[in-house]
Parts: C-alpha cells; sequence; structure tokens
C-alpha cells in the first residue's frame, strides 16, 4: 500500500512539471539573494510592489477612494411607509387591548406569539407595573398624534400601574415607550429613559428579528422589576423621590400583587398553600408530640397473681440463656437450651 | 413454663418439676436458703469500669420510670463451679432483698440478668407478675440481640441492648394485656388480685434475713 502511494506521488510530479508548474529560475534566485525580490510582494499589488522596490521610507498614501470607507446610507423619510392597514388603527389605537402583546397584523408566527404572551403575563404576575408590547414592521410609521404616551393616557390612565412599548420589528432604536402617571410620578423621567435605553441595547446584540424582540421584552422587564424594588427600598431608606407619589406607587405594589390576593385568585394555590402551610406542621407536631408522650408514658399492668410453682415464693420465670464463648458460632449455635440436670446431680 | 435445672415444660400449678424433681430446696442446698442483700446493680467480677457504672445506673432508672411496677437487677460474676446459669437466676431473684428497690417492686415483678464473665454465659429470670409478659423465646432475643457486645465484652453496651428489647416485649404485653386482660394474664398461670391483698404481698416482697448466703463467690 504504501509503495503504490509513493508511486502516484512521483507520477504526479513528473506529470506536474509537463504542465508549467512554478518553478525558480536562475535570475530569480539572484534577485531574491540581492535584495531585488521579495517575498510575498506579488499578493500586494501593482502600487505596493512599486514602493517596497523604491527604497522610500516615508509613507504611503493611499488614494481617497481606497480610504474613505463608503457614507452610511441613511433612510430617508420615504423609508417609512405609513403602511397600518386602517382596520388595525382601532385595535392598536382605539380599543384596550385584551392581552399584554397587541400584533393584529399577525406579524409574529403563532409559536413566536405564544412565547411572547406567555412571557408577559408572567411579567405581570411577578411584578407590579403591567407591560404592554404594541408590536409593529419595521417600516411602518404609526398616524399622526399617536404615540405609547397617548395610549397610555387615553387607555390606561387611573389603573395598575403600566408600560406600554411601541417596538418596531428589526428596527429597536425606533421603539416609543409611555407609562402610567402613577410610574411617572414615582419614578424620575432619566430613570425612565434608562430603562427603554438598556433595552433597546439588549435587543441590538441580536442579529435575528425574533431575538432581538426577546431580548428586549426581557430587558425592559428585568427593568421594570427593579424599578418595583427601588421604589420600595427608596421608601425605606428614606426615599429620594417624591414621596407622596412614591406612596401611591407603594399602595399599587403592596394593593395589588399582595400575596394573599394571589391567593384568593388562584383556589389550588390556596389548597395548596392550607396543606404546605398549616396540615404539614401539624402532622409534625403531632409525630413530635406523640413520640414525647411516648417517652413520658407510664406502663401500669394489671395487679395479679398466680399459685407458686416448685416451690419459689417469688419467681419461676425460666427466661433464656446465651453463652458468647465463641466469635464463630450464631447466638442460636450458642442457646444453651440443653438439659444439664444429668451433670450436675 | 420451664423447670430451671432440666429445662423440660411443666405445668403452671407444679410444685415440683415432674421430670427431675427439682424445687426451690434444691436450689438452696446448692447456693444456700438464707436471703442475701444485693444492690440491684451488683458486679461482682469487677468488670465494668468506673465510669461505666452511672449510666448502668440510668439505664435500671429509666426502666423503673418507664414502668413503675417493675424492676431490673443485674448481677455479673465469674464463677467457679457454677454449673447451670438458670438454677442461679432463679434462686438468686427468689432469695435476693435488693436493698436500693423501694417495697413497691416485689421480686415478682423483677427481671433479673445473670452474667457469667467466666463462663461466658447470660441469662434472664424473670418474677411471677413478669411470666404472661415475658418468655424463654422473648428472653432469648433480647440476648442475642446484645451478642455482638457480648463478645467484645461490652457489657454495658450489651445491657442497653437487653433493656431495649425488654422493654418493646413488655409494652407489647401492657398493650395486649389491656385490650384482653384476663386472656393475656391466665397465659403465665395468673389472674387478676384484688387491691387489698397486693399490699400485703409488698410488704412480704422485700424481706431481708440477718445471714447471708457463703455460697456466692465473687472473685
Amino acid at each position: 500500500m504504501k509503495w503504490g502511494w509513493i508511486f502516484v506521488a512521483s507520477a504526479l510530479l513528473s506529470k506536474g512539471q509537463d504542465f508549467g508548474l512554478p518553478g525558480w529560475d536562475e535570475n530569480e534566485l539572484e534577485d531574491l539573494e540581492s535584495g531585488h525580490l521579495i517575498p510575498g510582494s506579488s499578493l500586494l499589488g501593482q502600487r505596493a510592489r512599486d514602493y517596497l522596490l523604491s527604497e522610500n521610507d516615508g509613507l504611503i498614501v493611499l488614494d481617497p477612494s481606497v480610504r474613505d470607507l463608503p457614507e452610511e446610507v441613511l433612510l430617508g423619510e420615504d423609508f417609512l411607509v405609513s403602511s397600518i392597514d386602517p382596520t388595525f388603527l382601532d385595535r392598536y389605537f382605539q380599543t384596550r387591548p385584551g392581552g399584554f402583546l397587541v400584533d393584529p397584523q399577525q406579524l409574529l408566527t403563532t409559536q413566536e406569539y405564544r412565547d411572547r404572551e406567555g412571557f408577559l403575563n408572567y411579567h405581570a404576575g411577578d411584578t407590579a407595573i403591567d407591560f404592554y408590547f404594541y408590536l409593529f414592521d419595521g417600516r411602518q410609521e404609526v398616524p399622526e398624534g399617536e404615540s405609547a404616551q397617548r395610549v397610555v393616557n387615553d387607555l390606561f390612565q387611573g389603573e395598575r400601574a403600566v408600560a406600554v412599548v411601541f417596538y418596531y420589528l428589526e428596527m429597536p432604536k425606533r421603539t416609543g415607550v409611555g407609562f402610567s402617571k402613577k410610574v411617572r410620578e414615582s419614578v424620575s423621567a432619566g430613570e425612565l429613559d434608562k430603562i427603554l435605553e438598556m433595552s433597546v441595547e439588549e435587543a441590538l446584540e441580536e442579529s435575528d428579528p425574533t431575538s432581538q424582540i426577546e431580548s428586549f421584552s426581557v430587558q425592559f422587564s428585568i427593568r421594570l422589576y427593579w424599578l418595583e424594588k427601588m421604589v420600595a427600598r427608596n421608601r425605606s431608606d428614606g426615599s429620594t423621590l417624591d414621596s407622596a407619589a412614591l406612596l401611591k406607587l407603594e399602595e399599587i405594589v403592596e394593593g395589588e400583587s399582595g400575596f394573599f390576593d394571589r391567593l384568593g385568585d388562584n383556589p389550588l394555590i390556596l389548597y395548596g398553600f392550607m396543606v404546605g402551610g398549616v396540615l404539614v406542621p401539624a402532622v409534625l407536631l403531632g409525630i413530635l408530640g406523640r413520640y414525647y408522650a411516648e417517652r413520658k408514658r407510664e406502663y401500669i399492668f394489671p395487679d395479679a397473681q398466680g399459685d407458686p410453682l416448685l416451690g419459689a415464693p417469688h419467681a419461676a420465670g425460666v427466661g433464656g440463656v446465651i453463652s458468647y464463648a465463641s466469635v464463630s458460632l450464631p447466638p442460636s449455635s450458642q442457646r444453651e437450651a440443653v438439659p444439664n440436670y444429668l451433670q450436675r446431680m | 413454663m420451664k423447670c430451671p435445672r432440666c429445662v423440660q415444660r411443666i405445668h403452671r400449678a407444679a410444685s415440683s418439676c415432674p421430670h427431675c424433681g427439682f424445687t426451690v430446696e434444691h436450689a438452696d442446698e446448692l447456693f444456700g436458703s438464707d436471703d442475701v442483700v444485693l444492690q440491684k446493680f451488683t458486679d461482682a467480677a469487677g468488670v465494668l469500669r468506673m465510669k461505666e457504672r452511672e449510666p448502668m445506673r440510668r439505664l435500671l432508672e429509666r426502666f423503673e420510670a418507664k414502668f413503675p411496677q417493675l424492676f431490673v437487677a443485674v448481677y455479673i460474676g465469674a464463677f467457679e463451679e457454677l454449673q447451670s446459669l438458670r438454677q442461679f437466676g432463679f434462686w438468686l431473684l427468689n432469695r435476693a432483698a435488693f436493698s436500693d428497690v423501694d417495697l413497691e417492686r416485689p421480686n415478682e415483678n423483677g427481671v433479673l440478668v445473670v452474667i457469667d464473665v467466666k463462663a461466658k454465659s447470660v441469662g434472664i429470670t424473670f418474677g411471677y407478675s413478669l411470666m404472661p409478659y415475658l418468655s424463654e423465646d422473648s428472653t432469648f432475643e433480647a440476648l442475642s440481640a446484645a451478642h455482638p457486645s457480648l463478645l467484645q465484652s461490652e457489657y454495658l453496651g450489651a445491657l442497653r441492648v437487653v433493656l431495649r428489647r425488654l422493654e418493646k416485649t413488655l409494652k407489647k404485653g401492657w398493650r395486649q394485656v389491656r385490650r384482653n386482660p384476663e386472656s393475656i394474664l391466665s397465659v403465665g398461670g395468673q389472674m387478676p388480685k384484688p387491691a387489698g391483698e397486693l399490699l400485703q404481698k409488698i410488704r412480704e416482697g422485700n424481706r431481708v434475713s440477718g445471714e447471708k448466703t457463703k455460697k456466692i463467690q465473687r472473685s
């Protein structure tokens, strides 16, 4: 096998010369030794070769057409096409949504929609500030006068603490956000802007539109959660925010997402709480009590009498006798049950 | 019920063994007819270390606290000529006056554990009151459980195991006798006793004689 490979290799080499493969000639070798030929210079282009051979120590001045990068193509006004179908406008801007994810144009696939909706529902159950996510196409523009804040003001005012996000597919930078009055009174505008900024940055780290939405919504949710915590902490530490407004948000937090409220909402959780919180300790206490009672218990036998045996006044109860002379024999084999009266007598 | 000497089954009211004729007088001939004064824990062989004596005392007191009518006595000896541990246990529980056992616990209510460290054997004897609850088999099982400790001459550990097993057996008997007292008591040849006779029996129970038996060899 090895000789076969050697034969093939030598045959190919001999064939290569026939096809004119590159090879050194005497002149090139002399140029190389004299420094006139720089290995690899042919890869740098004619301009570089000339420079290297010219023995010029100055800097290479590149042609502006090569040096300058092409300018970023800015999206013009015509890029944004107000293509929201009028049939969707009502569901976007006039009607309060039934869920936390608003996508009447069905820009997301069914699975993506379910995933995001599930996440937003989870968020709503975990924090005091509801998070409504309106989804638009990246090239769409909302009608004039419409904004996330306008939607909050008209559709969500006077209720729970709410954050509404207008998110544009593949264009996270265009995201707009609006907060309900109670949130804005409790938290500074700078903090709220920071939430949006951090979330957009998180989305831009992804290239896939769906992943961008996921990153944005997760980050926004986390920021809202910490916002809630911050409000609570500031209250206990001596708030730097407006205390009256802060109190309002605290009331929302405590009043609407209280533990016992959740218990009341879900009978299954209530039942689980009763079983886990009441029955289990009760059973454990019962076992512990029984254990201590058993330890303290006195065993009183009924008084009894009987005829004496073998003339013995007090005892004739002959119990077991065991020998432990042998280490190898089991206890049952060392039971001394053999009558020994013959030996004795 | 078995004879302490021939270990043959005998009738519950037998005045002597129908097989070998054994009575308490035969035991008296061997070991002495007078009562002996002992403490409930006697280490005549001197095998228990000083630091083990206090745990042993607590062990016995714990048993007495759980069973206010009963007591356990332990006799550890190194006998030269003892041929039958059963006979010795039978004799000792009938003739001993345990000075540190209160009068409310007569010998009828006692359990005696005798250890012969020379012959390497252990036996259990119990009073009339315990005959419905203990048997040769149950006491042997208690001793068997302590066999590993006995092999290593760890007598305190062995007695701890024995007492734990005996407690378990007695608790079981207590539960049974609560449900059906007459049938359980009749198994041990007993019957419920009127309260008035109990006091008389207690007074007779721990009688002490002036002369001590010298046939108990203590080495």
